[in-house]
């Protein structure tokens, strides 16, 4: 007797099997085989005991949230760059040293720029001192006696030098700086003209994430002292009267994926 | 030359107020100078460290110029003045 197909045939003396989970059931004729539409189907149609990536539908997700997958936060928007900048955000035109090619530049912090204030108002008061003073130099200084030469020279090297001052000072400034990408923070120290001290380390070694903000003058022009610590025997990364704290340590703290606002 | 004249031509000297102010300036520059040179060095390597596209040239040049008014200061000083 031929088996219609579908059918089940017992021989002549073969055991008939123990009542068992019934076996699950093909799917109808329509949807066996499935249509496999795509390489993404393909994946997954893998069995179950594999372990699966499950695959994101990037065209479902909003631009946004791509962002928030890809790691730097979506809040934040690409900063214009100019010399006097203390806080920019996905900062152009700038790079630094062993910056990797698929490395990007999140956060740019300096000082900010009210901390500059002691030494602009020094050198506006030494700017404006020599001439209100020189053309009474005769009458307060009567024994000095200097040829016009010298004393131009004197006027001379007191401008240059005073240029040098300014120019130090916003050097100084300029340069201790600090920088969070999206592979790791690099601060770099500089105080005084022959001292520098450039240190960085990896997002993942960053633990916590913390700020401390005191006196009026902080208060008022919101800036504070940004504490970055780093796991182990790590040293930690201070940022300097960086403004804007709060900010600063919410973009760090997503970075790290340790939300801390 | 006794003591007495060695004194003599050091009080004339220093009561020369020019001489004095023109040493003391030369000094100085000299120092100043270094400075300078040591600060546009410096600028140098931070700007390769940290390199800001449109501004780092604008930095070393001022740099460089400043280096350069402190030299020919100096130069100005001993020639001229």
């Amino acid at each position: 007797m031929n088996a219609l197909e579908g059918e089940f045939v017992i021989k002549k003396g073969q055991k008939i099997p123990s009542a068992s989970p019934a076996p699950p059931l093909p799917p109808p004729p329509s949807q066996f085989p499935p249509q496999i539409s795509s390489e993404d189907d393909q994946e997954t149609l893998l069995p179950p005991t594999t372990p699966q990536k499950v695959p994101v539908q990037y065209s479902q997700v909003t631009k946004n949230q791509e962002e928030n997958l890809t790691g730097p936060p979506h809040y934040l928007k690409r900063g214009r760059l100019t010399p006097f900048s203390s806080l920019c955000e996905y900062p152009e035109g700038i790079r630094f040293a062993y910056q990797e090619s698929d490395e990007q530049i999140i956060l740019l912090l300096r000082r900010h720029f009210i901390t500059n204030l002691p030494w602009i108002a020094s050198a506006f008061l030494l700017a404006i001192i020599p001439p209100f003073t020189l053309p009474f130099l005769p009458s307060i200084l009567p024994f000095i006696n200097l040829s016009i030469f010298t004393e131009f020279s004197v006027v001379l090297f007191y401008y240059l030098a005073l240029f040098g001052f300014v120019f130090t000072n916003f050097s100084l400034w300029y340069f201790q700086i600090s920088l969070v990408t999206n592979k790791r923070v690099v601060d770099v120290d500089v105080a005084g003209v022959l001292f520098r001290h450039v240190s960085e380390t990896k997002l993942e070694a960053i633990q916590d994430v913390s700020y401390s903000q005191y006196g009026l003058i902080r208060s008022i022009f919101n800036y504070g002292e940004v504490l970055v610590q780093t796991a182990g025997e790590l040293p930690n990364f201070e940022f300097e009267n960086a403004p804007n704290p709060t900010k600063v340590i919410r973009i760090v703290g997503d970075l790290i994926h340790k939300p801390i606002l | 030359m006794n003591m007495f004249d060695l004194a003599q031509n050091i009080i004339t000297i220093i009561s020369n107020q020019n001489f004095v102010a023109k040493t003391v300036l030369i000094v100085t520059s000299v120092l100043y100078a270094l400075y300078a040179l040591v600060l546009a060095r410096q600028i140098y390597i931070l700007n390769n460290l940290v390199r800001q596209v449109n501004f780092s040239p604008l930095f070393k040049f001022v740099a460089l110029i400043h280096a350069i008014i402190a030299i020919g200061l100096l130069v100005f000083i001993i020639r001229v003045a």
